[in-house]
């Protein structure tokens, strides 16, 4: 087997430790390589800079255990900026696991800024997902009377940032943070339901999927159903740059960088080989 | 007897122990098939549909359900009813029963994926008549928009499907438009390849920083 047939059948076991250490390397010798703000961030950035104070944020949750290192860092991201800029905001998870991520992570945030639950943020309950619909048909109209409790069990006239909450025209930004592709249902239910008399949507929208669904949202970033988008944990770290705090997407976009730099390289000699091999009469 | 799991520090150690080891015996297939990652996998699997039968009980079927009939919403009842009715399916005799759930459900999702589909892509299709020509438009946009128009009436050519494309009028467009299609599908891949990593980053990070306490 000559130099050109080897390049085409690296052992997979070979890709595979090079690949951990593409990423291993920069995370314990910390190597940050530049990260550039993509317009799609900067939108949802602006978006929720531009929420009026006395609306409330509306996080959509929907991602569990699976994804987190992409859709945790989002989320961490958007409620940072909420607190920083003193505006509240309501978690809505559909996800038993992305309940309790979303809430440690508010929880820990609250801390860092001096925040208190039920008057900077609160959390409206798990929803089952299979619920979705009806909720969206519902919550827009009445937010009380649909969810009439917080998930400790808190009638919702009770706590205080929800004493003026009732209906979608209290909310500033609703945020779809997902793993899943559930952003059409919020577009259609929502977005196109209600609108001003111009026939403008009602509420602004930002979308935090994980990458592999992001092209998806592109559609609804072009047609301004959405007016921003993080794409994964590229988008959360483009966002954490944004707010000039650093967290775990910063700290992972070199490996990042190294692992996709690792993969091009590989694409390109498994190329190599088989062209020289096609141009030998070898293939 | 376990008193010692009451250490929140202890339970620390020990969750981050089992989940190293856990994230590791996984991994350990891209090696080769071996007892410690058919090991991990069955506890996955077991914990996993474990885990599910709990959360649908404990977060929906409980509060939303069980507890209204207890409360005294004995109409609740009849959720039980129609969610029994989709079991008649095994029944030769009785199939029609879960016709009529079956029917109901399909003319509700029917339904729905209509509004749906109207809501999502009608302002859709509008937002794709961009202008490229008129004020207060630069050079930069009015290149923009003739792009995605030439993107959007090329890719449409290629799934015309009416004529065959024999001729180079035909032809060019519908070659433009599968090539067009080869860059987004380059795209969506590259976007997949990044989700991966990113998810492989992750645990990777949890070894080196949670665990081992050597990345930064």
């Amino acid at each position: 087997m000559n130099i050109f047939e080897r390049l085409q059948h690296i052992d997979r076991r070979i890709m595979y430790a090079l690949l951990v250490v593409a990423i291993a390397a920069p995370l314990i010798w910390r190597i940050n390589l530049p990260v550039v703000v993509t317009p799609a961030v900067r939108g949802v950035y602006d978006t929720f800079d531009k929420m009026p104070a006395d609306k409330i944020a509306l996080i959509v949750v929907y991602w569990g255990a699976g994804t987190v290192a992409e859709t945790g860092p989002e989320t961490a991201a958007m409620m940072r900026q909420l607190f920083m800029q003193n505006k509240k905001f309501a978690l809505l998870p559909f996800d038993p696991q992305g309940s309790k991520f979303a809430t440690d992570s508010a929880k820990a945030l609250a801390k860092e800024y001096g925040k208190k639950y039920g008057i900077d943020w609160v959390h409206w309950g798990y929803q089952p997902i299979s619920n979705l619909v009806p909720l969206l048909q519902s919550f827009p109209g009445n937010i009380k009377g649909t969810f009439r409790t917080d998930a400790y069990g808190t009638p919702m006239d009770k706590i205080p940032m929800m004493r003026n909450v009732n209906t979608l025209r209290d909310i500033g930004v609703v945020a779809d943070i997902t793993s899943s592709g559930e952003l059409d249902t919020w577009i259609a239910y929502v977005q196109a339901t209600y609108r001003d008399a111009k026939g403008r949507y009602r509420v602004p929208m930002v979308y935090g999927p994980t990458a592999i669904i992001a092209p998806e949202g592109f559609n609804a970033l072009d047609a301004g159903q959405i007016q921003g988008m993080l794409m994964g944990m590229k988008g959360a770290a483009e966002y954490e740059k944004l707010l000039s705090a650093e967290g775990f997407a910063t700290r992972a976009a070199g490996a990042l960088s190294t692992s996709h730099l690792l993969i091009v390289v590989l694409i390109i000699l498994g190329n190599i080989g088989y062209v020289m091999s096609r141009r030998r009469g070898e293939g | 007897m376990f008193d010692w799991l009451s250490d929140s520090h202890v339970t620390t150690t020990v969750t981050m122990w089992i989940g190293a080891l856990g994230t590791l015996a996984i991994y350990s297939i891209l090696y080769k098939e071996n007892p410690a990652y058919r090991l991990a996998e069955h506890i996955f699997i077991g914990a996993a549909a474990g885990y599910g039968i709990f959360i649908t009980w404990s977060e929906t079927l409980k509060p939303a359900w069980w507890d209204q009939i207890t409360k005294g919403n004995w109409y609740w009842v009849f959720a039980l009813i129609a969610g029994a009715m989709f079991y008649f399916i095994y029944s030769k005799r009785y199939v029609w029963i879960s016709r009529i759930i079956f029917g109901t459900l399909m003319g509700l999702i029917a339904g729905g994926a209509f509004k749906a589909f109207v809501g999502v892509n009608v302002d859709r299709i509008s937002a794709s008549f961009k202008p490229i020509a008129g004020k207060g438009l630069n050079a930069v946009e009015i290149a923009n928009n003739l792009l995605f128009i030439v993107v959007l009436l090329a890719v449409m050519a290629y799934f015309f499907f009416s004529f065959e494309h024999k001729t180079p009028l035909r032809r060019a467009p519908a070659q433009l438009g599968r090539w067009c299609l080869m860059f987004a599908f380059g795209a969506m891949f590259g976007f997949t390849v990044m989700a991966r990593m990113s998810l492989l980053i992750g645990r990777i990070y949890f070894l080196l920083h949670d665990w081992l306490h050597i990345a930064r």
